[in-house]
């Protein structure tokens, strides 16, 4: 059992506070599901926030372990150059057929596989053709402000700019949605989204019948020798 | 009609086992035919559950297909190329490789992207698998343009979902088949749309047969010849928005039943075998039961002829044994007590002598005999004293002294004799070959059993008895003849000094013209068959006739004339003697009318018995006829005998006296030969005094009579009656009474009773003798 509904404890700073409007800000948001619990995994986006220039990202990892991608959601910006390393004994065939960022990396073991760079923005949904319990999201975008809640289901936004809304992508969300900034200065928010987390790569253990085939078989790697 | 035993076993017998078995044959039919009807029915229900899981299962194989083909990752790119030329290709591949007849491509949202039928939209049920995303897909089965489907629709997930394959197959005759070969009942499908009338969609039956069966599908509709023969289910399989499909599940009830067949035929042979064994069984039965039944009627009907002597053997059962014993020991019984009756019904069982009828039934055996001999003699013997005894000591008494006398007489009794008591004090004695001459032995040695007295209770008794004799055959044949006369010589031995009597010729003659005369008597009352006759009486003073005297003369058609002399004292005996007064007195009062009428004046003097005048009712009847015949009292004179009135002489003399209150005259007959006192005369209210012509006949000639006839006179006209002479024959007579100063006289030389006219004419022209009379006066 967790510890405990986290208190909704925000801390807020005041960044740049202008007339009238939030100019540049920084918000700490905290996630909760219709059931209460946290909700990782949303990026958090001020859809107004002036684009900054963009920070010269080296790239990203989104590692295979225990037949589960991880992180199951990263933001980059576009043409950001993704490695997908392999840590568990078995391959994977990781693919995506989002539109402008379809790929398929065959097949590979250990952390042999060229990066892979996205360029077109939108949301990629990374799939392997192994095991069809494996999802991940690359969130492209260039919107500086993109943020992923943490396993609390808390992130701080941080914008410049004008801003009036808080966008919420969530891979359970059908549609993004948005949801006013607070316009009296506080520095936290706390947020209640139509859904309850449940982690869409289900169970981190071996399936049964997985357990099975390893328990009775000989040799598996000469199948393929 | 009877029906013999033999038959009623056979038709109970054989009707209780035909309609046993019948009705068994009858309930196996119909509880096979229920129970097939059941089975078939259950049957059907299994039908069902198969049929639905066939669906279930070809769905679920077809989902599965389904699954591998939107799992397989050349398919996904294919999908998610985006060109509809590749998804066209790609689909109608993958669904030719699954032999899938129906394919359909939908959006994520469940929108039809592509499609093999002309399809608008999806079911209510897919469309809501597609909304809940189930990740599973749905399986149903649908209609499409009328036609059903298997349905399996499933997401394609890359791995979001990225869009919904469809496949179906055609739910055809091949299925229908597949499972009528798998469940052996028919299947029709049914589609009915909205209000319109269900449609046969598919059908494993002869289509004349599924048209018949899908209007069970009608509700309210009656069942057909056809269908009967049917057991139908219906299985609703689908109801959508007034689009409904319906299976018809139906086997034959006959195609069931032929099982039962053989089980129906081998109760029917049964059935005639154990038909068959009764009827011998109830044969040998009932050849067991009338054969004991014959011989015991054949024996009941010896019982019933009286034939006692045969006994009953039988060899059949303890039952018909015990029968046969009864039906002896009842003949022997019978045979018993009818001896025993038959004595008592011949015998007095107070004296044990025989009785009437055994005397009179052996009397006629006795004289049937052939060499018998013609002369016997039967007498009557009764006691003259048992009335007496009967009085002193009792009933009781008097039976013990019959029983001793009986008892003496039986042992007096010759071979040949007989003793019978035939009445209650009478014992009937019947002597063999005993004539007139010989009867003084018998007499005596009668006389002899009775000398000595009885000794009867300690007391010494001395009977009297009185014995009547006749002797055949001068006295007579037959037995009752014989007996009558027998009781008539007892009469006479009842009169007489020495107690017996011989039976006379001709007395019973007499005594049976008596009886005759009775009754002969009684018909002349009724039919008033007597006339009248008048004697005139001349009258010594006036020197003519006043008076007549009413005298009756009967005739019968059977016994001719019979004079007042015999039959009165009949009439008197028999009590009819006042109706004939009262015929009398009617006629003579009609006479006097038309005598008076014709101005002849007469007064008639009528003849009344002493038993009239002992009756009120006829002494006043005679008063109130004399009245409302118009005629004065005088005009007539009732005559009466002194003897009659004698037995209640104050009742007469009450009656008497209404004559006299009213005017009547009343005249002494016969007198001179009663013995009615000169006293008695005296308070008599009488007028006339009659001298008995037993006095008058030979006056002439008597010197005794002469003295009587003249005192006579004397003394009633003292008393101041009239004095009348009867039986007046000759002159010489009437001078004698004409001296002695008779008022009147009358007899056969005056006149002859004569009819009415006669004496008219009698009386206008009166003879010599008469007239000499006048003109001889004292």
């Amino acid at each position: 059992m967790r510890a405990g509904v986290l208190s909704p404890t925000v801390v807020a700073v005041a960044w740049v506070l202008c007339l009238g409007e939030v100019i540049a800000g920084e918000l700490q948001v905290q996630l909760a599901g219709s059931d209460g619990e946290p909700v990782p995994f949303a990026v958090l986006t001020v859809p107004d926030a002036k684009a900054m220039p963009v920070v010269a990202q080296n790239g990203a990892t989104v590692d295979q372990r225990e037949r589960r991608f991880d992180p199951l959601v990263t933001t980059i910006t576009p043409g950001t150059q993704v490695t997908f390393p392999n840590s568990d004994d078995t391959r994977h065939h990781v693919y995506s057929f989002s539109p402008g960022n379809a790929f398929e990396l065959k097949l590979f073991r250990a952390n042999d596989a060229p990066p892979v760079a996205f360029n077109a923005p939108g949301v990629v949904t990374l799939g392997c053709n192994i095991h069809d319990s494996m999802k991940a999201y690359l969130y492209v975008s260039t919107n500086p402000s993109a943020v992923v809640t943490d396993a609390e289901g808390s992130a701080t936004l941080r914008w410049e700019g004008t801003a009036t809304a808080i966008e919420v992508w969530h891979p359970q969300l059908s549609a993004p949605l948005q949801f006013p900034l607070p316009m009296d200065g506080a520095v936290t928010l706390a947020l209640e989204l139509p859904m309850a987390w449940q982690d869409p790569q289900g169970s981190k253990s071996d399936s049964e019948l997985e357990n099975m085939l390893k328990r009775f078989s000989r040799d598996a790697n000469q199948l393929s020798q | 009609m009877r029906i013999s035993f033999r038959n009623k076993l056979l038709l109970l017998i054989g009707g209780l086992l035909a309609v046993t078995l019948a009705s068994s044959l009858l309930a196996v039919m119909r509880a096979s035919n229920t129970a097939v009807e059941s089975i078939v029915r259950d049957e059907l229900e299994v039908v069902e559950r198969v049929f639905r899981s066939l669906l279930e299962v070809d769905r679920e194989q077809l989902r599965g297909r389904a699954q591998v083909l939107a799992a397989d990752f050349a398919f996904k790119r294919a999908i998610a190329t985006g060109e509809q030329a590749t998804m066209l290709s790609v689909l109608a591949n993958h669904g030719e490789r699954i032999a899938a007849d129906f394919v359909v491509m939908l959006s994520r949202e469940g929108d039809i992207l592509l499609s093999t039928h002309d399809v608008k939209r999806l079911p209510e049920s897919a469309a809501a698998a597609l909304r809940e995303k189930a990740t599973g897909g749905t399986a149903i089965l649908a209609l499409f343009n009328g036609e059903p489907f298997q349905l399996v629709l499933v997401p394609v997930f890359a791995p979001d979902l990225m869009g919904w394959v469809g496949l179906g197959t055609a739910v055809d005759e091949s299925m229908l088949e597949a499972l009528r070969t798998l469940t052996n009942a028919e299947i029709t499908l049914l589609a009915q749309n909205g209000g319109e009338q269900a449609r046969v969609l598919h059908s494993t039956l002869p289509e004349s047969l599924s048209v018949e069966l899908q209007v069970l599908a009608q509700p309210e509709s009656a069942p057909t010849s056809a269908m009967a023969r049917w057991v139908t289910r219906e299985v609703p399989l689908l109801n959508e928005g007034g689009a409904r499909l319906t299976a018809l599940l139906s086997q034959s009830l006959e195609q069931a039943l032929q099982n039962y067949a053989p089980l129906r035929q081998q109760m029917i042979i049964i059935g005639c075998v154990a038909l068959l064994l009764a009827f011998l069984t109830a044969l040998v039965i009932a050849r067991g039961v009338t054969q004991p039944i014959y011989a015991l009627v054949r024996a009941a009907r010896r019982i019933a002829d009286g034939n006692y002597t045969h006994r009953i053997e039988l060899r059949s059962g303890a039952e018909f044994g015990m029968l046969a014993d009864t039906l002896n020991l009842m003949q022997d019984t019978v045979s018993e007590r009818e001896a025993r009756i038959r004595y008592q019904a011949q015998h007095d069982m107070l004296t044990r002598l025989p009785n009437r009828n055994y005397i009179a039934g052996a009397f006629n055996s006795r004289l049937a005999e052939p060499n018998a001999d013609s002369h016997y003699a039967m007498a009557l013997l009764e006691l003259g004293n048992l009335r007496e005894l009967t009085d002193l000591y009792g009933n009781d008494f008097s039976d013990s002294v019959l029983q001793a006398v009986a008892q003496r007489v039986s042992n007096s009794l010759r071979r040949g004799d007989m003793a019978a008591r035939i009445a209650d004090s009478q014992i009937l004695l019947f002597f063999d070959a005993l004539a007139h001459a010989g009867v003084d032995l018998v007499l005596d040695k009668l006389r002899g059993d009775f000398a000595s007295p009885l000794s009867i209770d300690g007391i010494p008794v001395r009977v009297e008895p009185l014995l009547g004799f006749v002797f055949a055959p001068q006295h007579g044949q037959g037995f009752e003849e014989l007996l009558r006369r027998a009781q008539i010589a007892l009469g006479n031995a009842r009169n007489v000094k020495h107690g017996y009597s011989f039976y006379e010729i001709g007395q019973d003659e007499n005594h049976l013209r008596q009886i005759t005369l009775a009754h002969r008597l009684q018909a002349a009352v009724d039919a008033e068959n007597f006339r009248m006759v008048y004697q005139p009486k001349y009258d010594m003073a006036d020197h003519r006739v006043l008076e007549v005297e009413a005298l009756m003369r009967w005739n019968d058609p059977e016994l001719g004339e019979v004079y007042p002399d015999e039959f009165i004292p009949v009439a008197e005996q028999t009590g009819i003697i006042t109706d004939i007064s009262m015929i009398v007195l009617r006629l003579v009062l009609r006479q006097i009318q038309d005598w008076e009428r014709a101005g002849l004046e007469l007064t008639v003097c009528i003849n009344l018995s002493g038993a009239d005048i002992l009756q009120l009712d006829f002494v006043r009847h005679a008063i109130k006829q004399l009245a409302s015949s118009g005629l004065d009292s005088s005009a007539v004179v009732f005559e009466i005998t002194e003897t009659m009135m004698m037995s209640d002489m104050d009742l007469a003399l009450a009656n008497i006296r209404e004559f006299e209150k009213v005017g009547i005259r009343l005249a002494i007959d016969d007198f001179g030969t009663g013995f009615s006192s000169l006293a008695q005369l005296k308070t008599l209210p009488v007028q006339e005094l009659k001298i008995d012509k037993s006095l008058v006949l030979q006056l002439d000639q008597d010197a005794d009579d002469q003295q009587i006839v003249r005192s006579t006179i004397e003394m009633a006209h003292y008393l101041g009656l009239k004095v009348v002479a009867e039986g007046v024959e000759n002159i010489a007579s009437l001078r004698l009474l004409q001296a002695m100063g008779c008022d009147a006289v009358q007899g056969y030389y005056i006149a002859r009773p004569m009819p009415a006219p006669d004496l008219e004419a009698w009386l206008g022209d009166l003879p010599v003798p008469v007239l000499a009379i006048r003109g001889k006066p004292s």
